[in-house]
């Protein structure tokens, strides 16, 4: 081969050696301004016309998009495509229109998604081996959040003249920050010099925030306001931010709250302040509370003081806390671990209380998975919890028992029960009923199920029986093309230690839900040891659903009926207005039969507000 | 060259004249009695008035209406002129293979180079194959054919062409998709197309046939 036909054949070869997706369609186009390549099934060139068509494809400045249709104009010194959808750095886009502005190319009504982010930007231009984006609207699972400009440069996205927000919908809660850096390895959004703001009003000047999109916010409305037989008022869980802490994502929290402030004197009426500092970080916990209340017994007030102190890291637990029962501070101290040894897991735990009885215990809890296994689309699962509980100076407690599951698909369910103890607990914490039952649930879009269940539920204080519960369920359910529709009964029958009935009561429910809201029709009843009613009640109770983002307000009205007495037993209505972002709820409930055992006569009101 | 008993030295002071070819020698003309074959050692100049087509080269051998053979030649046919190692000029056919840095100007494309070529002067058509390459515009291909008079032209991939002007390159790979060119004498103005009337790529494709059953028949 001379050397002149060698230089051709690399110049040949350097011309052809494209890189990119774009190298391998039939005709490929370089285009030198702006710098792009171009590749596609069909090629056009008419004067100063070019259009790719059949499926074209366009690679420039880092970024490689498909187009129906690519259209350059020379004389225009205009490149146009329509229907345009790629990638860029991780990210897919697609957008309407693209246009070539001199070297750079812009894309218009842009949407950009990686995972579940999405952004949309009014215009979005490549150039340089960066991507700007103009008038942008992000989104995350977690977020929301608009920008007047943003630049995605590798694996970091900056942004300017910030507005985030938490909200699903509205932005009442709005987050503004002079810049934004964003790092999509660390899912971390650094934001500074902002205002937070409440309706437009600014609550806050933070100079850093940072906010981790993975995790979930933890946005709970801090202020409390109620009446129940008193007022309650104050902050529940307010956070105290700390320098340098992520968004929402606060580990300090206070909360300082009085109850029962005010309201007519009765006996068992409280009156309590309570205040507590929790701090949670990396497993570990830590929680100082102390609630000074007095009680007003009929005749004088009872003062005390109730401590709420828990301290927890990995295996260890610390608490002293306040016992209403036995009206008393009690204290433990616990050790416990858990282990999976394959179908086996092992809880061992050592601990040191003062509850009913003061003194140590220790032993194990868990549960051995005897048995999981399939037969085509039947399925059988055989589990055996267990605890045994031992005691320096009594005799050694031990429950277990047993509980087998068959399924067939998702149609059909059958299972039973039973756990038996042996020897007493001394302590709550190890101390766990002794109780059987058996149910079914067949069907799909018509479902029946009923149950039994029988449980014994065990004094400390006396050591021995104190209850005995059995109830009995049946319920039918529908799935309709509009809605579902439900029908149950239970009834419940309690006894004491020593097997004597102590009464009991019945509830029949029928409800109906839609997409907008549910109503329930229920009768409930009881009666008591001598089989002599105790109470008949029906109720009516509408709830709706939540409006969607365009917000408004719904009325969620309930309604009881004394049948015995022939008069209304008891009325409430809660109001909830949905501005986008929150929704507002004030709730009344007012009892003027008391029904079931241990109610009273009584109005309560609540307030409340949470994040939509 | 030299063969006993039939071998005529002729020298010729003047050009002689034939049916279809005029002849100009630069120096010698050997013609052979047994084979009917004119050699011109030291080159000349031959003219088809036919074709209106004429050869300067450094050594020409002729066959009267069968074949002219040149070497290190440079030719001109119309408004198409070219030059190759090797030049041979088929006279029934009205065609010529170019073998050898090939080097073709035509009224659309100037320098263009390729290793061979056939030229069929009654279509007016070039079919050249080989590392084919031009600076104005500037344009590669595997092949390329192109009818000179009317302007058309198609590059067999893989193959590259950049328009200046535009500041545009094209290039494909696929060879079942040549690329269409079109160009105005005139305005100058270039026309390309992956995908030409059905009957100017079946027309343009045929000579691409023609030229390698011609070149290996």
């Amino acid at each position: 081969m001379n050397p002149r036909r060698a230089f051709l054949g690399l110049f040949l070869a350097a011309g052809l050696a494209w890189a990119g997706p774009c190298a391998d369609a039939d005709v490929v186009l370089e285009l030198e301004r702006p710098p792009a390549v171009l590749g596609g099934a069909q090629f056009e060139l008419d004067g100063d016309v070019l259009t790719f068509s059949g499926g074209a494809c366009l690679q420039a400045g880092g970024a490689v998009m498909t187009a129906a249709r690519i259209v350059y104009d020379r004389a225009a010194g205009a490149l146009r495509a329509e229907a345009v959808s790629g990638s860029y750095a991780g990210w897919s886009f697609r957008a309407p229109r693209l246009v070539g502005e001199g070297e750079a190319l812009a894309l218009e009504a842009a949407v950009f998604e990686r995972g579940d982010a999405v952004v949309r930007a009014e215009r979005a231009r490549l150039a340089g081996g960066r991507l700007e984006l103009l008038a942008l609207d992000a989104r995350t699972p977690r977020y929301r959040f608009r920008a007047a400009r943003g630049w995605l440069e590798g694996e970091v996205f900056t942004a300017e003249e910030v507005q985030s927000t938490p909200c699903k919908c509205g932005d009442a809660l709005e987050l503004a920050a002079r810049r934004a850096v964003f790092r999509f390895q660390d899912e971390e959004l650094v934001l500074q010099q902002n205002t937070l703001r409440l309706y437009g009003v600014a609550l806050a000047r933070p100079e850093r925030l940072r906010l981790e999109l993975d995790r979930p916010l933890d946005l709970r409305f801090p202020l409390r306001l109620g009446y129940e037989s008193g007022w309650k008022f104050g902050v529940e869980g307010l956070p105290l931010p700390a320098p340098g802490e992520a968004f929402g994502r606060w580990s300090t929290r206070l909360t300082l709250l009085a109850e029962g402030v005010g309201g007519a004197l009765a006996p068992g009426k409280t009156e309590a302040l309570r205040f507590a500092l929790e701090h949670a970080s990396a497993g570990r916990r830590l929680r100082f509370g102390l609630r000074p209340a007095r009680s007003w017994d009929g005749a004088i007030w009872r003062e005390r003081v109730e401590p709420d102190v828990r301290l927890s890291d990995g295996p260890l637990d610390f608490r002293i806390g306040w016992s209403r029962t036995l009206e008393r501070t009690v204290a433990a101290f616990t050790l416990s671990r858990s282990f999976d040894l394959g179908p086996l897991q092992l809880r061992p735990f050592a601990r040191l209380a003062r509850e009913e009885q003061t003194g140590l215990a220790a032993g194990a809890g868990g549960r051995l998975l005897a048995a999981d296994r399939r037969f085509g689309a039947l399925r059988l699962r055989l589990e055996l919890p267990y605890l045994l509980a031992l005691y320096p100076d009594a005799t050694p407690y031990a429950w277990g028992g047993g509980r087998a599951e068959l399924r067939y698909g998702e149609a059909a369910r059958l299972w039973a029960e039973v756990y038996g103890v042996r020897g007493r607990p001394r302590y709550g914490y190890e101390a766990r009923t002794a109780r059987e039952g058996a149910g079914f649930q067949a069907g799909r879009r018509l479902r029946a199920s009923a149950s039994y269940r029988r449980a014994v539920r065990y004094d400390l204080a006396a050591g021995a029986v104190a209850r005995e519960y059995r109830s009995f369920a049946a319920g039918l359910d529908y799935a309709a093309g509009w809605g579902t529709l439900a029908a149950g009964w239970r009834r419940q029958q309690r006894r004491d230690g020593a097997g004597a009935p102590l009464g009991g009561d019945d509830r029949w429910t029928l409800a109906a839900a839609r997409a907008d809201g549910e109503l329930e029709l229920a009768w409930w009843r009881g009666w008591d040891a001598g089989w002599s009613p105790a109470y008949s009640e029906l109720r009516l109770a509408y709830r709706p659903a939540a409006p969607d983002c365009a917000g408004g307000w719904t009325l969620a009205p309930s309604l009881g009926w004394d049948l015995l007495q022939g008069r209304v037993s008891r009325a409430g209505l809660e109001l909830t207005l949905n501005d986008c972002c929150f929704a507002w709820t004030l709730g009344y409930q007012g009892v003027f039969a008391p029904q079931l055992p241990g109610e009273a006569a009584g109005q309560s009101v609540r307030f409340g507000v949470r994040l939509r | 060259m030299k063969r006993a008993g039939l071998l005529f030295l002729l020298v010729a002071l003047a050009a002689a004249r034939f049916a279809a070819l005029s002849i100009e020698p630069y120096g010698d003309q050997v013609f052979d009695l047994a084979t009917g074959v004119t050699t011109l050692p030291q080159g000349g100049v031959i003219h088809d008035n036919a074709n209106d087509l004429s050869i300067d080269a450094e050594y020409v051998e002729y066959k009267e209406d069968v074949y002219v053979l040149a070497r290190k030649a440079k030719s001109e046919a119309g408004k198409v002129r070219f030059a190759a190692e090797q030049l041979r000029y088929e006279l029934p056919e009205d065609r010529v293979r170019l073998e050898g840095g090939v080097v073709l100007d035509t009224p659309q494309v100037k320098a263009l180079e390729a290793r061979s070529a056939w030229i069929f002067l009654k279509d007016g058509v070039a079919v050249l194959e080989g590392g084919v390459r031009a600076m104005s515009p500037e344009l590669e291909a595997e092949a390329m054919v192109s009818d000179y008079r009317s302007g058309e032209a198609l590059l067999l991939a893989p193959y590259r062409y950049r328009d200046a002007a535009l500041g545009v390159t094209l290039s494909g790979k696929n060879p079942e998709k040549p690329l269409y060119l079109k160009f105005d004498a005139e305005t100058g103005e270039v026309q390309a197309s992956s995908k030409p009337a059905a009957e100017v790529k079946a027309r343009l494709l045929a000579f691409v046939e023609r030229a390698r059953a011609a070149a290996n028949p």
